[in-house]
């Protein structure tokens, strides 16, 4: 097996930040940071969608650089303020990924990879490649819906368009400007990127749901499948 | 003059008053919406008073019923309004959003 390079070697001239939008993870969110610092990840950011816990607390402990939103404004928001953030500070790269502990650090190295060797604008880390059996059926629902939204919007098929699970080189992060606050971002981002002529790909990631994950109740749902095809077909 | 159009009546009157006092306040509406409420109140106003108005709009513009034609005017008018109204709203949403980014970003800054 091949091995893979370790995150000095990847980062030796390159600008990585490891961005997450956080609300109410307090319960996981030292951990993830902890976990992201001990795998050679220096840069974290946590944007605090004003949570009502201790997520930023917890988070800054442990050595991320925490933004906090005053009022809460949704993944989306959270997420743009990410982007700003990476583009403000001139970075390379920017890993974008879940701060509920459901990505692996091991398939964040092998995405960033993928985006500096292959050269890709935007990879995807996709659950339906690789862990389609896993995932609840209200995600799997709500996943196709924005799939097909996006294929009908943008006319590109993508199996795993609602994943957060990202990687962005520098092109992409110049050129992405989100304006959706809540899940729609994730389909928008994917129309941006080929409105902006960039590379798209797809990489197999394994994810695990946890009960805090499961129990949050802010993820992708049916209901927010339903919302993100209404917003774009009548935008 | 019956009962309905007494009450109704009053409710024009009492509206027409309620948006002359917004448009005299220091919280001003946009005033496409002001002019609006203060013709279609005041409108209202002058037929519940006047009904014979309906009949000389009628003849005037020359159509079957003008209680018919103000009827599915108002609600294309009201639903119009409800469609600035979440314009509005989604602006709102957008810029609040850049001024919360905003404020985060300069935070980290300033620290």
């Amino acid at each position: 097996m091949k091995k893979i390079p370790s995150l000095s070697e990847l980062t030796k001239e390159k600008k990585i930040l490891v961005g997450m939008p956080a609300f109410n993870e307090g319960p996981v969110i030292g951990d993830v940071v902890k976990h992201l610092k001990k795998k050679g990840f220096n840069n974290i950011l946590v944007v605090d969608d004003c949570s009502k816990d201790n997520t930023s607390l917890k988070a800054k402990k442990e050595g991320a650089t925490v933004l906090r939103h005053i009022i809460n404004r949704g993944a989306g928001g959270a997420t743009a303020t990410i982007i700003e953030y990476a583009k403000r500070h001139g970075y390379d790269y920017l890993i974008l990924m879940d701060s509920d502990g459901q990505h692996s650090v091991e398939d964040a190295k092998k995405l960033l990879l993928t985006s500096m060797k292959q050269k890709m604008s935007l990879v995807i880390g996709s659950r339906i490649k690789s862990d389609y059996k896993h995932m609840p059926l209200q995600r799997k629902i709500a996943n196709h819906i924005g799939s097909f939204a996006t294929w009908f919007v943008f006319g590109k098929y993508i199996l795993d368009s609602q994943s957060g699970f990202r990687v962005l080189d520098k092109k992409a992060i110049n050129s992405v400007k989100l304006s959706y606050d809540r899940f729609e971002f994730c389909s928008e981002m994917i129309g941006q990127a080929y409105e902006h002529n960039l590379s798209v790909i797809e990489v197999p990631i394994k994810v695990v749901y946890s009960d805090h994950s499961m129990n949050k109740g802010h993820g992708q749902n049916i209901a927010n499948g339903f919302t993100m095809l209404e917003r774009f077909l009548f935008k | 003059m019956d009962f309905i159009s007494v009450v109704l009546g009053l409710l024009s009157l009492i509206t027409l008053i309620y948006v002359l006092m917004i448009l005299t306040s220091k919280k001003r509406l946009p005033i496409f919406i002001e002019v609006f409420y203060v013709f279609a109140y005041f409108f209202i106003l002058l037929v519940v008073l006047f009904p014979s108005l309906l009949t000389i709009i009628e003849e005037s513009f020359g159509i079957t019923s003008a209680l018919n034609f103000i009827t599915y005017l108002s609600i294309f008018m009201a639903y119009f309004m409800i469609l600035l109204l979440f314009k509005r709203v989604e602006e709102q949403r957008a810029e609040i959003s850049k001024l919360v980014r905003e404020i985060a970003l300069k935070d980290k800054k300033e620290k």
